[in-house]
């Protein structure tokens, strides 16, 4: 059974990014979490591993997620962005919710670079890079992430999170300069 | 206006921005990085004056590719330059050196083209005709 502490509600974690606009982030992860475009107020439980630095290997863990109350946000949203957008943003709200849980930390800012957008955590402290996916290897969608977080040339370390919707599994893990947390 | 509320303000004008170009919403694209670039060029130069000129190279970063976005080329170049400047020595350099190549010579110098256009006026002669 979930305990309290492990229950989220989604319509809430952007109070921990008051910097970005995480909100937006929302109804499309409702989206990602429900089996149909047709809303409804609801629960599941959805697996992450987490990777802290100096560790090699993550630990599992477990959230109860449940919305209420999105339905005119939910139904916006699925009209005005396409499917690979709504991933993308499922699951940048979901690092929302796991980088507050897990790390404590917080989504402070975005900046651009070439054709990407970067987003940081703390004081410019990390780097955090995200990728979801409906179905697929989460084990290779990470490597390919955190390849992709380790090339910023700020030299600096970060967060990769990743998740993959049909199994309801995420994976957020810590990177620096060695590859590895 | 603080620091903090600049970089809050330029996350939601990067966020549409990143939508608009999804969209592909050209005009979108130009006025919203022009507006980000913008503010991104004052938080860097916030944290060149607070002394934290590594931190500000992230943000000069940032306004050249709005720039960039804008096709504000002339200005993109300058500020890559300064990015450049700043970066000395880090890790960014390289970097900032591979995206400066990637803008054409021809920006270098806008005024260029005025300069060395060779002089040709034609049929402006002031020869006089006779006629009896």
């Amino acid at each position: 059974m979930i305990s309290q502490s492990n229950s989220v509600k989604v319509a809430d974690p952007h109070h921990a990014h008051p910097r970005v606009r995480a909100k937006d982030w929302r109804s499309p992860l409702v989206r990602r979490l429900l089996p149909s475009g047709k809303y409804q107020d609801g629960d599941c439980n959805f697996d992450d591993n987490f990777r802290p630095p100096e560790v090699s290997t993550g630990s599992n863990q477990s959230l109860n997620l449940s919305w209420t109350g999105l339905k005119e946000d939910f139904e916006q949203a699925i009209n005005t962005y396409q499917e690979p957008v709504i991933t993308e943003f499922a699951t940048l709200g979901l690092a929302c919710i796991l980088v507050e849980r897990r790390t404590g930390l917080e989504i402070t800012e975005v900046t651009r670079r070439g054709e990407k957008a970067d987003y940081w955590l703390g004081d410019k402290q990390m780097l955090l890079e995200v990728s979801g996916q409906q179905a697929g290897d989460i084990d290779g969608l990470c490597s390919e992430k955190a390849g992709q977080l380790l090339d910023n040339p700020f030299n600096k370390p970060g967060y990769v999170c990743v998740a993959t919707y049909d199994k309801r599994t995420a994976r957020l893990w810590y990177y620096d300069g060695n590859g590895k947390g | 206006m603080v620091v903090g509320d600049l970089i809050q303000e330029k996350n939601a004008l990067l966020l549409s921005l990143e939508d608009a170009r999804r969209q592909r919403k050209n005009r979108d694209v130009i006025n919203l990085a022009s507006l980000a670039a913008a503010l991104e060029g004052r938080i860097a130069r916030e944290l060149v004056l607070a002394d934290r000129v590594t931190d500000a190279v992230v943000n000069y970063i940032s306004e050249a590719s709005c720039l960039k976005d804008a096709n504000r080329l002339v200005e993109a170049k300058r500020i890559l330059g300064t990015a450049v400047s700043l970066a000395q020595g880090q890790s960014a350099e390289k970097w900032i050196r591979e995206q400066l190549r990637t803008i054409p010579d021809s920006y270098q110098d806008p005024a260029t083209i005025f300069r060395d256009l060779p002089v040709n006026i034609q049929g402006n002669s002031q020869t006089s005709t006779s006629t009896d």
